[in-house]
């Protein structure tokens, strides 16, 4: 039998999924790699586990929201993702559906 | 870094060839800042116990290969519901197909009853992994779209069974008909001597260790209760394949409600109808058996008279009142 942790635990993770996709979209309007914007994302208090991050960011590209390339930095090869000009324009609804439904459900609470 | 390849390297050999030197450079990289990240706070190297931890906390080289594919569930929510609906239909099919053989065999009395237990047993259980295997096999191919749903997923309200508001005490489904109908079947097989079953309903038996004896009454009366079994066979095969007849239905309710409480009369006095001796058996034991026995045949004799009772209510309500339609 789940406890009430558990339940909302569970909820908390179902409510936090979509909206992780919408703060790595707004991060990478700025070229980062993949560790680094963990580091962006976690500096305003948006957590996130590797594990799903670099699979995230795989599907994004997959998708034409996200281009990356292969450079050099600290003597290290690394992967720079930046928002497509596709992702922007999906950033741009998906931003407007949260601030709608931001709106819509704020007074309910 | 011997650690660290080896991690990659299990990884890698659970990727798609195509992403697999990409992946695993972005992974390494991943990694590397990770332990870049931790020896700035301890001020030193990693030792190779901090190293192997830090992998641990990355995750086992299946789960984070696994994160890559593009299927993350063999079925999915929307297909499960349909999945589990099939796996139950799997499983009533596997019970059916063993069961059906298996009476045929108890009934031509070529097994006994621990036998019959362990072999069906034996029997449903592989027939029921098959089904259950192919049913989540097909299931999977609908989740990945080997399979297509086409028009299944144009389904209409209007198509769907009509169905009572709900099912009362009394009615009775053409399932449980069918089921009754194979029941009284097998009952008059046994009753004629059609087929041969452990215990046969002569006068004596028994197999020299324990004895029987039927009460005459029981003989005499062998052909009303055969009877009464026709009345019910024919009955069940109304509702079976004529669901809509409920006049005919209730009238063949009522003869045999009737039949059966002139039966019940004419044997509640002539109890016991069954009297068991035994030269082994202790007088204790024997007159044990002897009280069961008789309290059953009692307590089947009351229901009996009761549901008939009841029958004739009932059936004599819907006589009157004849077929009603739903929806």
């Amino acid at each position: 039998m789940p406890t009430e942790t558990d339940i909302f635990e569970q909820l908390r993770q179902e409510l936090r999924r979509g909206t992780l996709i919408l703060a790595v979209l707004a991060q990478l309007r700025v070229e980062r790699y993949g560790y680094s914007l963990r580091q962006a994302l976690a500096s305003v208090g948006v957590e996130i586990d590797e594990g799903a991050l670099y699979p995230m960011l795989r599907r994004l590209e997959g998708q034409g929201l996200l281009s990356s390339e292969w450079r050099e930095e600290d003597k290290r090869k690394k992967r720079f993702y930046r928002l497509s000009a596709e992702g922007e324009a999906v950033l741009a609804r998906l931003a407007d559906e949260w601030r709608s439904i931001n709106d819509t459900l704020q007074p309910l609470l | 870094m011997d650690l660290l390849d080896r991690y990659l390297g299990a990884v890698a050999a659970l990727l798609p060839a195509a992403q697999r030197d990409d992946i695993v450079a972005e992974l390494r990289d991943l990694v590397l800042n990770r332990i870049e990240e931790k020896e700035a706070t301890l001020g030193r190297a990693l030792s190779k116990k901090e190293t192997e931890d830090l992998l641990r906390e990355i995750g086992h080289p299946l789960a984070v290969a696994g994160r890559y594919g593009p299927q993350r569930s063999l079925i999915g929510p929307e297909i499960y519901p349909f999945y589990i609906f099939g796996l139950k239909v799997a499983l009533a099919l596997a019970a059916f197909v063993t069961v059906i053989p298996l009476l045929v065999v108890m009934a031509t009395g070529e097994l006994d009853a621990s036998r019959l237990i362990s072999r069906s047993i034996n029997d449903f259980i592989p027939t029921a992994l098959i089904l259950i295997g192919a049913a989540t096999l097909i299931a999977a191919a609908f989740e990945r779209g080997w399979i297509k749903t086409g028009d299944l997923g144009k389904w209409r309200v209007a198509d769907l069974p009509v169905l009572p508001p709900r099912k009362t005490m009394f009615s009775k489904t053409r399932f449980e008909a069918l089921f009754e109908l194979a029941a009284v079947v097998l009952f008059v097989l046994w009753w004629t001597g059609a087929v041969t079953f452990p215990i046969h309903p002569t006068l004596e038996g028994g197999d020299g260790r324990l004895s029987w004896t039927l009460a005459p009454v029981l003989m005499s009366l062998w052909w009303p209760i055969l009877g009464l079994a026709v009345l019910q066979a024919i009955s069940s095969l109304i509702l079976v394949i004529w669901p809509g007849a409920v006049r005919p239905r209730a009238a063949v309710e009522i003869l045999g409600a009737v039949s059966g409480l002139a039966l019940a009369a004419l044997l509640w006095p002539a109890q016991p109808l069954i009297v068991f001796s035994s030269p082994d058996l202790a007088y204790d034991s024997l007159a044990n058996l002897q009280r069961t026995v008789d309290l059953t045949f009692k307590a089947v004799l009351i229901v009996a008279v009761i549901i008939a009772g009841s029958k004739l209510l009932i059936e004599g309500w819907r006589l009157i009142r004849g077929p009603r339609v739903w929806g």
